[in-house]
């Protein structure tokens, strides 16, 4: 029995070096205070970690499952802030560019990175913000419409074209 | 586009993939997933869309952040290797759901549920992560389709997974000794010195290396030759073109399998 824990233990230490990395980054990028973002992340990685037998292999890669936990509770956390401090990081979030004082921090998957960089560039203006407010600042599609002042309709219409269109270029798939 | 509640519950999938949803939303959209087998269809693409742009994202943790991290994960290990039983994929009945908003689709709680998920699961993402960057940053096509043996290890209710890293390159050993399938999964490992070749080693009970093939890749996964159900460990040496009938080399990585 000490054996399988032990070799349990092993594995998750494996997927934690493989996947800790977008865990934290993409919580600090939604949250923009890195001290947040490590217990968003800490709490994500302890969610996959405990939801044993809880992945199911036909609805998606594990990797997109760890980070669907992981967003979920980034956004659930910047929502609960304060609405003003949000908005002073709205021109990072925007335009899907990583943020200055990032950079620094940003040792692993440039590669990636750039890649998913360039594929957003190909993405209408209009798209691509509503995809990353969304995605990077937390926004749900109500507070997209009032933020841009735009009828709900529109923005969801957006949201979808926009995120197919995002599949399509990076060659996903469908 | 109407806006009520339950206009067009098709296209709240890609709001859904992208976590543009507010709770209620984000309910209602799982609610109709799970009966409409369109949209579950279109669904693991979209995650998969969003799932690269979390990766876009990647940044270096602070390092207390694994210690803390793992420290939780081996108490609760530790807990729970005195309930759970060895065998994966043994399909526990399915105690009480937790609340829907709080799992996210792909998830199916089963509390009590062997540990040993958690190998096949990273397993899979090393293998995927490894292939994914050995052709390019292309996201890989499903397992099954790219090697049989790297599924089947994958799929074995016995399949473990370590770390076997020849430094400064990563590398991962997966192996199920039910199946007796070892596959050796390698990134970045820079080309051998002119004339000589990376081999692969199993450790067999006495101490005695038994050759488990040549390593002809820099980045991807190779089945191991040899039975691995009974080695104790894991070695790659650098050895001379053609390779050697007995280790010559000191190893680059030397790794308990047990």
């Amino acid at each position: 029995m000490a054996a399988v824990a032990a070799g349990d233990e092993d594995a998750f230490a494996v997927l934690y070096d493989l996947v800790s990395p977008a865990v934290y980054g993409l919580a600090l990028r939604v949250l923009r205070d890195p001290a947040q973002a490590e217990e968003v992340a800490q709490e994500a990685l302890l969610e996959v970690w405990r939801s044993a037998g809880g992945y199911d292999a036909t609805r998606g890669s594990v990797r997109a499952w760890v980070l669907t936990v992981a967003h979920r509770r980034a956004v659930d956390r910047v929502r609960s802030a304060d609405a003003a401090a949000r908005r002073d990081h709205l021109d990072h979030v925007r335009d899907g560019q990583t943020p200055h004082d990032e950079v620094a921090e940003r040792v692993e998957g440039q590669m990636e990175a750039e890649r998913v960089r360039r594929a957003l560039g190909l993405l209408s203006d209009r798209q691509r913000e509503v995809v990353c407010l969304a995605y990077y600042g937390g926004y749900t599609q109500s507070q997209m419409a009032q933020l841009l002042g735009l009828p709900l309709g529109t923005v969801k219409a957006r949201v979808r074209d926009g995120l197919l269109r995002l599949r399509d270029v990076l060659g996903v798939q469908a | 586009m109407s806006e009520g509640p339950h206009a067009d519950p098709h296209a709240l999938t890609a709001a859904y993939a992208l976590g543009a949803l507010d709770p209620a939303e984000r309910a209602r959209a799982q609610a109709h997933l799970d009966g409409c087998p369109q949209c579950t269809a279109e669904l693991p693409g979209l995650l998969e869309t969003t799932a690269q742009l979390g990766e876009a994202a990647a940044a270096r943790p602070p390092a207390r952040l694994r210690a803390a991290t793992l420290a939780v994960v081996a108490a609760e290990g530790r807990g729970r290797a005195g309930r759970a039983g060895a065998d994966a994929g043994a399909a526990a009945p399915q105690p009480a759901q937790p609340p829907r908003d709080a799992s996210p689709p792909l998830r199916r709680s089963r509390p009590g549920a062997p540990a040993v998920w958690w190998v096949a699961a990273a397993a899979a993402v090393v293998i995927a992560a490894v292939l994914g960057f050995a052709v390019g940053h292309r996201p890989p096509a499903p397992l099954v389709a790219v090697d049989a043996p790297l599924s089947a290890v994958v799929h074995a209710p016995d399949v473990r997974i370590t770390t076997a890293s020849p430094s400064p390159a990563r590398g991962w050993v997966v192996w199920s000794a039910a199946t007796d399938v070892a596959v050796y999964v390698v990134a970045g490992l820079p080309p051998a010195p002119a004339g000589h070749v990376y081999q692969m080693w199993l450790r067999q009970p006495g101490g005695v290396f038994a050759s488990a093939g040549l390593l002809q890749v820099g980045s991807g996964a190779v089945r191991l030759d040899g039975s691995v159900a009974s080695a104790t460990g894991f070695g790659l040496t650098v050895e001379p073109a053609g390779g050697s009938a007995h280790p010559t080399t000191t190893p680059l990585v030397l790794t308990p399998l047990a």
